[in-house]
């Protein structure tokens, strides 16, 4: 996908994270609709394609969020890093493979946000971020996966050549 | 992808994680506030837009789960409700208020506060930092301190402000303690997040503490963060601790902290 439309979709997709998802939420559980997107691209495109991504909408995230700057960065390259790591060492089924990637990245992702927290001294409670936040979260982000993948797998096969191919 | 690029790609994967864990440790250092301030002013007219479409989702929403009410009733009941409950906090105070130190028309003027009226256009992406950013900011004099009331109490307070828009740290961010006190007795404490939800610590609490589930806590303004008597949060549940110099109610905010469209934000008291 063009880095033209890329990138301003990132950013469109980062200010619906912050004041769209709210009025979606069930009770407790947001999904994350910029980290299920990026993992997604790793998934059906690799990191190749993904981590400029994600190193953009990191950046927008810290820049919209008041948690300590770098944190959304470093979390999202983490997953998107992983999530294509992982698909190249497993021999699978990409729907299938996307769900699971979906999953354990959204645990991960808000593992290594609570990590900075507690490291830059911000008083949370990690069991209760895991229970009360990551878990349905994560499970909603399973949920809004399908059309996400359905979607990607539509564009993958429209453009199928990378504008970006030697990053 | 060929081996070059993955080269390539994970290199960039490296130099990312560095910057990211420079800007976790100098971020301060490097002003980020202001970039972000920048950043909240090219985002605003899009989070405006979203909080719109987003305010409609949810009003069909509650449309179709409601079952025989209008969303209008509920609005129009749910502030006679929160009138009331100023009101009660209002007597409450007045009755315990020393009437030498205070006089009636003081208190009264404690609580007639001047506000400013603000649309909430988006809420922290994580649900770990609980902060917004709400849709006025040093164009409608807003300062950085100022504190945000919701439809009946104390919601959080200004962290960052910028021409249009202003973040606001929420009362439920583990961050944001806020010193309060009992409306009926005065008893002081500290609002704080803890076990998966708000609580009160009051520390040497009297043996025949008695505290019922309703009770109002207001603001107490130890500290000057925040003006005196600011509605808060309620008392949901208590059990007594003999062996405990800290004693811990759990409380529930006034408002529904995830469901805020629009706030007031307290332009009378700016903290030093």
């Amino acid at each position: 996908m063009s880095s033209w439309v890329a990138f301003p979709l990132i950013a469109i997709l980062a200010a619906m994270q912050t004041s769209l998802v709210p009025a979606i939420a069930v009770g407790p559980a947001r999904p994350q609709l910029l980290l299920v997107w990026i993992v997604c691209w790793a998934v059906v495109r690799g990191r190749g394609e993904a981590l400029p991504w994600a190193i953009f909408g990191g950046l927008v995230l810290d820049l919209l969020s008041q948690m300590p700057p770098g944190s959304h960065l470093l979390a999202l390259v983490v997953v998107t890093f992983l999530a294509d790591l992982g698909h190249r060492v497993m021999q699978g089924s990409t729907e299938l493979f996307a769900g699971a990637a979906v999953l354990a990245a959204s645990i991960l992702y808000g593992l290594v946000l609570a990590v900075v927290l507690l490291a830059t001294q911000h008083p949370i409670s990690l069991v209760d971020v895991v229970l009360r936040d990551l878990l349905p979260g994560a499970l909603y982000n399973l949920v809004i996966l399908v059309p996400v993948f359905f979607l990607q797998r539509k564009i993958d096969g429209r453009f199928p050549v990378s504008v970006i191919p030697e990053f | 992808m060929r081996r070059g690029s993955q080269a390539r790609a994970t290199s960039y994967f490296v130099v990312a994680v560095v910057v990211a864990i420079l800007l976790l440790v100098l971020g301060q250092a490097l002003r980020f506030d202001a970039v972000r301030g920048v950043a909240a002013t090219l985002f605003q007219p899009f989070q405006v837009t979203f909080a719109s479409t987003g305010g409609g989702i949810r009003d069909f929403i509650g449309t179709i789960t409601s079952i025989g009410d209008t969303q209008a009733e509920n609005r129009r009941l749910r502030q006679q409700v929160a009138d009331l409950q100023r009101q009660l906090t209002a007597s409450d105070q007045l009755q315990v208020t020393d009437q030498q130190l205070r006089d009636m028309l003081g208190l009264r003027n404690d609580l007639k506060i001047q506000t400013v009226s603000a649309q909430v256009i988006g809420l922290d992406p994580e649900a770990m930092s609980q902060s917004m950013t709400i849709s006025i900011g040093s164009g409608k004099g807003i300062k950085p301190g100022m504190s945000v009331l919701g439809q009946r109490g104390l919601v959080g307070r200004v962290t960052l402000v910028q021409p249009n828009s202003a973040q606001v740290r929420l009362v439920s961010d583990p961050s944001l303690p806020v010193n309060v006190e009992l409306a009926k007795t005065h008893l002081g404490g500290t609002l704080k997040v803890r076990d998966n939800g708000l609580a009160v610590e009051m520390l040497g609490a009297p043996t025949d503490l008695k505290l019922d589930p309703g009770d109002i806590l207001v603001t107490s303004g130890l500290g000057g963060n925040f003006p005196k008597g600011l509605p808060v949060a309620e008392i949901s549940q208590f059990r007594y601790q003999p062996a405990q110099v800290t004693q811990v109610a759990q409380v529930a905010p006034l408002d529904d902290l995830n469901r805020l469209e629009y706030v007031m934000v307290d332009t009378d008291f700016v903290p030093n």
